[in-house]
């Protein structure tokens, strides 16, 4: 699952921009609780009183939802260990299993865990030591530059109001710095093979937390822009992103902003084959890989509060269309379903809100739909960092990243081949260029000076002083040519990056360039010895 | 994917699966990076060849013999496909939006290795010292006359007092300063990329 260290890449670009104080082009983090009513102009009702009142408990859900969605990292984390030789190891003996878990509630964390060994798989994948790791530490086994890693953690403690020390806690929380051995031997290709079928614990399902949504009717009198601000986007986005379910759903932009709010999606129920509509949150019991072949899937229904990619997107923090690759990426890699892939992304990585919100509590899933015939009987429950750890060690993680073992990834071997052939190509391209058409020999410098010898690259300046007087042409016209290239992304403010949204600027630089190439090629046909227009 | 022991300096120290595709960059910026090597080779092999005086500039640069005259060509259309590589790279990188917030100075870097190579190329033109250097030489005088208050200033201290004093200021531009801050400033323009890792590809 590449793609979701380039998550990590990315909230660390966008906490390390803003710890630099730059843009980052990208989307701002909610920022709800910084709202300073003093900073509003006069005649601006305050967000304490008047219509930009938010509404009871959607802060608490904002929070909430960051604050899991940073605690998801933890697998994350985990995942992009790379444990050096010289730095003490953390022993699972030192690691205390106990941990404060904020997001998983404590009971009713029912999950199918492998029958054969799960003790020591808890053993292994329990939370990291935290209480007694220093950041210098928590730095080595990251594999990240100490400095990142203490502004990240500066900007997480910030932004959730906690202490430096209560923030690296939860960053590390769910970060198991031991691999496991199998992937650490001398024969990393080996092992990685042989540990596809004793991989400590197979990902066998899914903590099934409790969805409390905030109701519905909480976030319905919202307007879109109030919304956007709680959450933090930019409006413009939002509405995007609300068009965009509202049009997949079939529902008007009122049904889907409400929908998207309130975490109960209205037409989900009536479009279930859509997946996009009905995938799963934290699905009850989807094995993505059961230990037994024989095992029957279970039918996976649309549950209660289910959530879809939109929704899980918003919750995450990450661009829709990026997470849905992701997600898709997923059920490729394991062989599952769309739906089943994303419940078990978001399942195990961010649950969507805690009980604490808790203004309508959703259903609890019934125990009795939670672990169906597939589960082992006496599943040991496990806590939701432990399930994701098992997620970790999953066969294609181990083959995937085989960075860890020494060697590069598979990303830069790809790389490296696409360089590769490419310069070959391009040499053989160029030498047969040279070949073919060697370097011209004219005459020597002397007499007048010979307008058809103009190089091709000066033509459209050689054209322009056809055209214009010279001013314009010699200074005007090229320094508008200058300044506007270098002026481009200070003109261009737009932080979206998608071509198919940005037609009117990649229009307008179409246009500048295909300028310069219709001067040259005008300037050619012209010039002395060109070859003339046909009609002249 | 963490990949910063393995790859060389010139690479991010993180490229995603999607960047990797040749259709998200068309390696654009790889072989301009390619064909500048190729011109720093060739012309450092040409300078034992060739004497900045009016006298043996022409002579010197139009030997009549394949290795030479090779080494030329090579030369020429390397410059020249560096001028269509870079462009094209611009382009991709305006279409992928990878010129925003972070990247921004990288741009700016980028447009300025845009006139140095251009800057480059005319001055290598004037080189040869054939009618394609005189040609070169009258537009840019134009260009230089034409720039308000400074022009005269600018084109006098251009062109020199005489010709030979044209040829060698080009010569010394083309192959002493120039190359040295397109290095550098390409240099940069890699540390950059480097640390800002490849923009994120969008959905295609």
């Amino acid at each position: 699952m590449p793609e979701i260290p380039e998550e990590l890449r990315r909230r660390i670009a966008v906490a390390r921009a803003r710890a630099l104080g730059e843009g980052s082009g990208e989307i701002p983090a909610a920022s709800v609780g910084d709202l300073d009513p003093r900073a509003l102009p006069e005649g601006v009702a305050s967000p304490a009183a008047g219509p930009t009142e938010m509404p009871a408990g959607l802060l608490e859900r904002v929070r909430a939802a960051r604050r899991q969605a940073i605690e998801g990292l933890g697998p994350v984390l985990e995942r992009n260990a790379v444990p050096k030789q010289n730095v003490p190891r953390i022993t699972p003996e030192r690691i205390p299993v106990t941990r404060t878990a904020p997001t998983a509630p404590a009971p009713a964390t029912p999950v199918s865990a492998d029958p054969v060994e799960p003790p020591e798989a808890v053993q292994v994948a329990a939370p990291a030591a935290t209480a007694g790791m220093s950041l210098e530490q928590a730095a080595e086994v990251l594999g990240m530059p100490e400095k990142l890693l203490r502004r990240s953690v500066d900007a997480k403690a910030k932004a959730l109001g906690v202490s430096f020390d209560e923030a690296l806690a939860g960053m590390l929380g769910g970060a198991a710095p031991e691999a496991p051995a199998a992937t650490e031997s001398a024969t990393p290709a080996a092992d990685a093979v042989a540990a596809v079928p004793e991989s400590p614990v197979p990902v066998s399902g899914v903590a099934p937390v409790p969805v409390a949504e905030a109701p519905s009717a909480a976030a319905a009198g919202m307007s879109l822009e109030q919304a956007a601000e709680a959450l933090g986007y930019p409006e413009k986005l939002f509405r995007r992103s609300v068009e965009a379910k509202a049009k997949a759903e079939g529902v008007s932009f009122d049904e889907a902003l409400t929908g998207m709010l309130g975490g109960v999606a209205p037409a989900t129920s009536a479009a279930p084959a859509s997946p996009a509509a009905a995938a799963p949150v934290a699905a009850p019991a989807t094995p993505v890989e059961t230990p037994a072949p024989a095992a029957p899937q279970p039918v996976v229904s649309p549950p209660v509060g289910a959530m879809s990619v939109e929704e899980a997107a918003v919750t995450l923090g990450m661009p829709e269309k990026l997470f849905r690759r992701s997600v898709e990426a997923k059920a490729k890699a394991l062989g599952v379903s769309f739906d089943q892939a994303l419940a078990d992304m978001v399942g195990t990585k961010a649950p969507v809100v805690p009980a604490s919100t808790a203004a309508a509590p959703a259903p609890q899933p019934a125990p009795a739909a939670v672990a169906p015939d597939v589960a082992v009987p006496e599943a040991e429950p496990l806590p939701v960092p432990a399930a994701a750890e098992a997620l970790a060690v999953a066969p294609t993680e181990a083959a995937e990243t085989p960075a860890k073992q020494g060697g590069p990834s598979v990303e830069a071997k790809q790389l490296y081949r696409v360089e590769l052939v490419t310069a070959v190509i391009s040499a053989i391209i160029l030498a047969l260029l040279a070949l073919a058409g060697p370097a011209p020999v004219f005459r020597q410098a002397g007499g007048a000076a010979d307008p058809s010898r103009i190089p091709w690259y000066l033509v459209w300046v050689a054209q322009l002083f056809a055209w214009m007087p010279r001013d314009t042409a010699g200074f005007f016209a090229p320094l508008l040519v200058i300044i506007g290239l270098f002026a481009v992304p200070f003109v261009d403010r737009n932080p979206e990056s998608n071509p198919s949204h940005r037609r009117f600027a990649i229009a307008l630089f179409g246009i500048f360039m295909a300028a310069l190439l219709v001067l040259t090629v005008i300037g050619l046909i012209n010039r002395p010895g060109g070859f003339g227009w046909p009609w002249s | 994917m963490t990949q910063e022991q393995h790859s060389p300096l010139i690479h991010p120290t993180r490229v995603g699966r999607y960047e990797v595709r040749f259709s998200y960059t068309f390696g654009l910026g790889g072989i301009s990076i390619g064909l500048l090597v190729v011109l720093v080779i060739t012309g450092l092999l040409l300078s034992f060849g060739y004497r900045p005086a009016l006298q043996n500039a022409y002579m010197d640069a139009t030997v009549q013999a394949p290795y030479p005259q090779f080494l030329r060509s090579l030369h020429r259309w390397s410059a020249y496909l560096l001028i269509i590589s870079s462009c094209l790279h611009m382009v991709v990188v305006f279409v992928h939006g990878a010129y925003k917030a972070r990247r921004r100075a990288n741009w700016v870097i980028g447009v300025v290795l845009l006139l140095g190579v251009v800057a480059l190329t005319i001055t290598g033109t004037v080189l040869p010292w054939d009618l394609s250097a005189q040609a070169t030489l009258s537009v840019v005088n134009a260009v230089l006359q034409a720039i308000p208050l400074l022009g005269g200033a600018l084109a006098k201290a251009f062109f020199g007092p005489t010709l030979a004093a044209t040829l060698l200021r080009a010569y010394v531009f083309h192959v002493i300063l120039l190359p040295f801050l397109l290095l550098a400033l390409t240099g940069v323009h890699l540390w950059r990329v480097r640390r800002d890792g490849l923009s994120e590809p969008e959905e295609s």
